[in-house]
C-alpha cells in the first residue's frame, strides 16, 4: 500500500516537472526610453519589453534627489507599461522593477534614464526646488511673528507696561498674524518639499500631513502656540497676567527653535540646544522691541524716553547673551574663518554678522546719544534711526531664513569625509583571486582584478551588478570596458539611495570558466 | 526496500525543490561513482529570446569514454585533449579523451530540446561531491548564454543565476 502510495506521489511529482520543463524565466529584451539614454523632455512613460509576458510585482521610481516617486505599471502583451510623473524634473531616473514570469519565478532589475541632463544624486540633490522661493518667504514670515510679534508682546507687557497707544497693539498683533498665516503656509510647503512635489499637489491632504509630520512640523506648532500666547497677552485685562503670558510666549518660542533645523542637530546637544534657546530668546526681546518703540517715539508717547532708556540698559546683557550664544552655534556648527567665505553657510553668516553689527552700531548710538535726548522729549532723530533698525532685522530675518537650504559646514565636512572614506577601495578576496573596486568621478567605478598568484587576471568579459535590498533597488547590470591593462571601468552609474550596496562582479576567464566576486560597496 | 523508497522519495524532494525548470539542467540529478552515466541536456529556451545555434559542453575532469548521441538536424563536435590525470577504463589505462562536445544546429526560442551523450564516471569523485558540466549556449545575433557558474562552498546551484547543470555523486548500492 506504502509502495503503491509512494509511486503515485513520484509520478504526480514527475507529471509536475514535465508539464513545467518547458517554462523560461522572462528576461528584459528592451526598454523605452533606453537604458543610459538622455531625453529631453520627460517621456510620460516607460516601456519595458520582456521575451513574455510578465506580471508586475513591485515597481518603484528613484527621482534624481533620491526619493522615491509613486508610478504605476501596468502589464500589455510582453510588455511593462510604466506611467511617469508629467512634471518629473531633470536629472537621472532609476526604475527599479521586480516582476513575475509566466511560470512565476520572479526576476527584476534596475533601468535608469535621464531627463533633460544625466546626473549622479550627489549632484542632484542640492538643486533647489521650485518651491524653495515660497518656503523661504514662509520661514521669514514665521520669524517675523516670532521675533516681531511675540518679542514685541514682550516688549509691550514686560519692558514698556503702563498705558500704551492702540497702534502699537494693532502692529505687534499684525506680526503674530503674518506668523501665523506663515506657519500654516509652512505646513503645506514643508509637505510639498518632503514628497518633491510642485505646488499643483497643495490640495492633498497627505501633503499636509507630511508636513505636520515632519521635525519642523514640531517647531511650527510650539511656535504657534507661543503666538497664540502673545496674542491672548495684549488682550488680558490685568497686566500681571499679561507680562506672565508674553514672558511665557517668549520661553515658548525659545524652545520651538530647539526642535528642529541644522542648529538643534549640532552636536553636544546640551550645548546646543541651550544655546540655540538663548539666541532665540535674546534675539526676540532685542528684535521684538525695535517696533513697537518707534510707534511709541513716533507717536510721541511722554513715557517714551524713559521706555527706551530702560530697553537701552536691558540690551547690554542681552546682547552680550546673543553674541555668546552666537558664536556657540557657530564653533557648534565648524564655522572656521574660511568656511565663512568658502561656503554658503558662511556667508550667510557672515551677511548676517555684518547686518548685526550695524544694528549695534545704531544702538550705540542709540544709547549715548539720541535715547537721552529722546528722554528729554526729542524724538525724532531716535524715530528715524529706529526705522533703518527695524529694516536691518528683516534683512538678518531673511538671512536667517536662507539657512534652512545651506547645509552647516560641520555637515560639509561630514559629507566631504564620506567621500574620502568613498575614495577607498573595496578589496574583495576569493580563492581563486582578488578585485579591488574604487569610484571614478561622480558615476563610474574602476576594477581591478589579480588572480590568486598575484599577476594581474586577464579576462575576457566583466559584468556588474548592483543591488540594493534594503532601499527595494533590483540589481542594476553593467558591462565593464577594459580601460587599461588589468583596469575594467563602468560609466555612468546612478545611486539613487545611499548606503551599503550589494556588488557583485562576474569575470569571465574563458568559455567554461568564470569566477565571481561579491561585496558590499558604500555608496555616500 | 524501505530504504530505497526513503531515498527515492528523498530524491524526488530534492527534484521538487530545485526551481532550476527554466536553467539547462541535467535530466538525472544523481549517479553513482563508477558507473555509467547517460547525460541528457535540457535547454529549455534560447539567449533572451534569440535562437539557439550552438550548444557546448565542457566535459569534466574524471568523466572518460565520452560519447555523443548524434542528433538529426544538428552537427556534431567532439574536441579531444589530454586528461589531467590517468583512468582506468576497462582495463586500460585511459589519459586523453573528449574535452568538449558541440552540437550546431537551431533551435527557436519556442522549442525545447535535449541533447545526450554517455560517458563513465569515474572513482574520482567522492560520494556527495557534484560534477559540473558548464555549458554555453550561442545564440543568433550574437547572444549568449553561459551556464558555468560552480558554486562556491556553502553554496547551491540555486544562489546563482546562471548555474552550471551538475549531477550528485552518491555513494554505490550495498
Amino acid at each position: 500500500m506504502l509502495r503503491l502510495l509512494a509511486r503515485i506521489v513520484l509520478a504526480a511529482i514527475g507529471g509536475a516537472m514535465l508539464a513545467t520543463a518547458a517554462f523560461a524565466h522572462a528576461t528584459l529584451l528592451d526598454s523605452d526610453p533606453a537604458e543610459g539614454s538622455v531625453a529631453a523632455r520627460p517621456p510620460g512613460e516607460l516601456r519595458l519589453a520582456f521575451n513574455e509576458p510578465v506580471t508586475p510585482l513591485a515597481v518603484k521610481l528613484f527621482a534624481p534627489d533620491g526619493r522615491e516617486a509613486e508610478v504605476t505599471a501596468t502589464a500589455r502583451d510582453n510588455d511593462l507599461l510604466v506611467t511617469l510623473p508629467a512634471d518629473a524634473g531633470a536629472g537621472t531616473y532609476a526604475l527599479s522593477w521586480r516582476v513575475a514570469s509566466a511560470d512565476g519565478h520572479p526576476i527584476g532589475g534596475t533601468t535608469t534614464f535621464s531627463i533633460g541632463h544625466a546626473s549622479s544624486r550627489a549632484a542632484a540633490a542640492p538643486e533647489a526646488s521650485a518651491i524653495a522661493p515660497l518656503l523661504w518667504l514662509a520661514r521669514i514670515g514665521v520669524y517675523i511673528g516670532w521675533i516681531g510679534g511675540v518679542g514685541g508682546a514682550f516688549f509691550l507687557m514686560v519692558i514698556a507696561g503702563g498705558r500704551r497707544p492702540a497702534v502699537a497693539d494693532r502692529a505687534v498683533l499684525g506680526l503674530i498674524g503674518v506668523g501665523a498665516i506663515a506657519s500654516a503656509l509652512s505646513f503645506g510647503l514643508q509637505g510639498l518639499d518632503a514628497f518633491g512635489k510642485g505646488l499643483g499637489d497643495l490640495g492633498s491632504a497627505a501633503i499636509w500631513l507630511a508636513g505636520l509630520k515632519s521635525g519642523y512640523g514640531a517647531t511650527l506648532v510650539t511656535g504657534a502656540v507661543a503666538l497664540a500666547l502673545a496674542a491672548g497677552a495684549l488682550r488680558f485685562p490685568t497686566s500681571r497676567l499679561a507680562a506672565g503670558t508674553a514672558s511665557l510666549a517668549l520661553l515658548t518660542v525659545a524652545a520651538a527653535l530647539t526642535l528642529s533645523g541644522h542648529a538643534s542637530t549640532a552636536s553636544p546637544a546640551w550645548a546646543a540646544r541651550p544655546a540655540l534657546a538663548l539666541h532665540g530668546a535674546a534675539a526676540a526681546l532685542w528684535g521684538g522691541s525695535l517696533l513697537p518703540l518707534l510707534i511709541l517715539v513716533s507717536t510721541r508717547q511722554p513715557q517714551a524716553g524713559r521706555i527706551a532708556q530702560r530697553l537701552s540698559g536691558l540690551l547690554l546683557p542681552t546682547v552680550a547673551l546673543l553674541a555668546l550664544s552666537g558664536l556657540t552655534l557657530a564653533f557648534l556648527q565648524g564655522v572656521t574663518i574660511a568656511s565663512l567665505t568658502g561656503t554658503a553657510y558662511g556667508r550667510l553668516l557672515g551677511g548676517k554678522l555684518l547686518l548685526v553689527l550695524a544694528m549695534l552700531g545704531i544702538g550705540a548710538i542709540n544709547r549715548r546719544i539720541l535715547v537721552p535726548k529722546a528722554a528729554t522729549g526729542d524724538g525724532v532723530a531716535l524715530g528715524r534711526v529706529l526705522m533703518v533698525d527695524v529694516c536691518l532685522l528683516l534683512a538678518v530675518l531673511a538671512v536667517v531664513a536662507g539657512w534652512r537650504f545651506t547645509p552647516p559646514p560641520r555637515s560639509l565636512a561630514a559629507a566631504a569625509a564620506a567621500s574620502h572614506r568613498h575614495a577607498t577601495m573595496l578589496h574583495i578576496q576569493t580563492a581563486r583571486g582578488m578585485a579591488m573596486v574604487q569610484f571614478s568621478g561622480q558615476a563610474g567605478l574602476d576594477i581591478w582584478l589579480t588572480g590568486a598568484d598575484g599577476r594581474v587576471l586577464t579576462a575576457r568579459e566583466v559584468r556588474l551588478s548592483l543591488a540594493n535590498p534594503a532601499a527595494g533597488l533590483e540589481p542594476m547590470r553593467r558591462q565593464a570596458t577594459l580601460a587599461t591593462l588589468g583596469r575594467w571601468h563602468v560609466d555612468g552609474l546612478t545611486f539613487p539611495v545611499g548606503g551599503a550596496w550589494d556588488l557583485r562582479l562576474d569575470v569571465l576567464i574563458s568559455d567554461f570558466d568564470s569566477l565571481s566576486f561579491e561585496g558590499k560597496l558604500v555608496v555616500p | 526496500m524501505t530504504k530505497t523508497r526513503l531515498a527515492a522519495l528523498g530524491a524526488a524532494a530534492l527534484m521538487l525543490a530545485s526551481p532550476a525548470l527554466a536553467h539547462v539542467t541535467l535530466e538525472a540529478p544523481q549517479a553513482t561513482a563508477g558507473s555509467t552515466y547517460k547525460a541528457v541536456l535540457r535547454v529549455p529556451h534560447g539567449c533572451a529570446g534569440a535562437a539557439t545555434l550552438k550548444v557546448r559542453v565542457q566535459i569534466p575532469e574524471g568523466f572518460i569514454g565520452v560519447k555523443p548521441m548524434p542528433k538529426a538536424g544538428w552537427t556534431l563536435d567532439i574536441v579531444k585533449g589530454k586528461y589531467d590525470g590517468s583512468y582506468q577504463l576497462h582495463g586500460n589505462t585511459v589519459t586523453e579523451g573528449v574535452k568538449e562536445l558541440s552540437w550546431t544546429g537551431n533551435l527557436p526560442d519556442d522549442y525545447y530540446d535535449e541533447f545526450v551523450f554517455r560517458g563513465t564516471l569515474t572513482d574520482a569523485f567522492a560520494a556527495g561531491s557534484t560534477v559540473y558540466f558548464p555549458v554555453v549556449q550561442q545564440c543568433e545575433g550574437d547572444k549568449t548564454e553561459r551556464w558555468i557558474e560552480i558554486p562556491a562552498d556553502g553554496k547551491t546551484a540555486d544562489d546563482y543565476e546562471s548555474p552550471a547543470p551538475g549531477v550528485r555523486i552518491v555513494a554505490p548500492a550495498k
